[in-house]
């Protein structure tokens, strides 16, 4: 297959197509979106070397096709494609100290720090999901390594959460000894396990996990789970 | 000999498979041919050597994707 020219097309629901066949150089495309076909067909006929069929014969097959998954999977599955933004990017969290603060997201939450483009001092951390936290020292920001004696965590105050497969999750419990924060009954689909950490800025973190049972209702059921 | 175009697909796909092959067909009128086994395979065809022939045939390949 390789040097021919690699179509992928998808519907609604596919998240990483563009990981399908990295070896591969292809172009993806979303067989509901009218646009992205059109472009698509577009290639098709360079590559092929002939004229573009009427336009009015892509919008038509669009349109079947949006009420074949519509059938198929409902109203909703299309609509949720319909979001304009396709997810978080970065977050980005001023910090004091660089170095105390890449060993606190390197050395203890065990991110994995990432290539950064720039030469200003901070540091990136990669997330499986392709999002990111960037790091940017500012040596003005007030000294708040006392903080852990003055405050307390609001979990209702601004936050980021991280999500963790749930043996680690049981793993970090134990580390740490926090058993009795475990739910008494993890079956529950409407209880969370979930913490809150400070980082070395006082910045609060949530670390969340479902159980395997909550996962099951999630995927088999679209159950409206964190 | 026009441009020929491998269709992959699921068989969970396969009317979707089918509107695909339609629309290149009816669409480059001729200038594309495809191979979409939901319409070319026949009953007591070598499925396997049938489609990795056309594999190696095609000058481009269409992978539909779905969740």
């Amino acid at each position: 297959m390789a040097g021919k020219p690699f179509y992928i097309l998808t519907t609604p629901g596919v998240k990483h197509a563009n990981l399908v066949s990295p070896m591969l150089d292809h172009n993806t495309a979303m067989l509901t979106d009218g646009e992205q076909f059109k472009g698509f067909v577009e290639e098709l006929s360079k590559a092929a070397g002939v004229s573009l069929p009427p336009y009015q014969q892509g919008t038509e097959f669009v349109e079947a096709t949006l009420g074949i998954l519509k059938a198929e999977h409902g109203e909703e599955f299309i609509q949720n494609e319909k979001y304009f933004f396709e997810g978080i990017h970065h977050i980005n969290l001023p910090v004091r100290d660089i170095n105390d603060s890449i060993r606190f997201y390197r050395d203890f939450l065990l991110l994995k720090e990432i290539v950064r483009p720039f030469t200003f001092e901070g540091a990136w951390f990669g997330l499986p999901s392709g999002q990111h936290i960037h790091l940017v020292e500012d040596k003005n920001l007030p000294d708040r390594s006392d903080f852990r004696k003055k405050e307390n965590i609001n979990p209702k105050g601004c936050h980021f959460a991280l999500r963790v497969e749930y043996s680690r999750w049981k793993a970090i419990m134990d580390e740490l000894d926090f058993k009795d924060l475990i739910p008494d009954s993890p079956e529950e689909a409407v209880k969370i396990n979930q913490i809150y950490i400070f980082d070395p800025d006082c910045h609060v973190i949530e670390i969340n996990a479902l159980t395997p049972e909550q996962l099951m209702l999630k995927v088999r059921e679209n159950r409206q789970l964190p | 000999m026009g441009y020929k175009v491998f269709i992959s697909f699921t068989e969970a796909d396969k009317k979707i498979a089918e509107g695909l092959n339609a629309f290149i067909a009816r669409g480059f009128r001729g200038d594309v041919s495809t191979y979409c086994s939901a319409v070319d395979m026949r009953a007591g065809m070598k499925w396997k050597e049938e489609i990795q022939a056309h594999l190696n045939n095609s000058d481009a390949i269409v992978c539909l994707v779905t969740p």
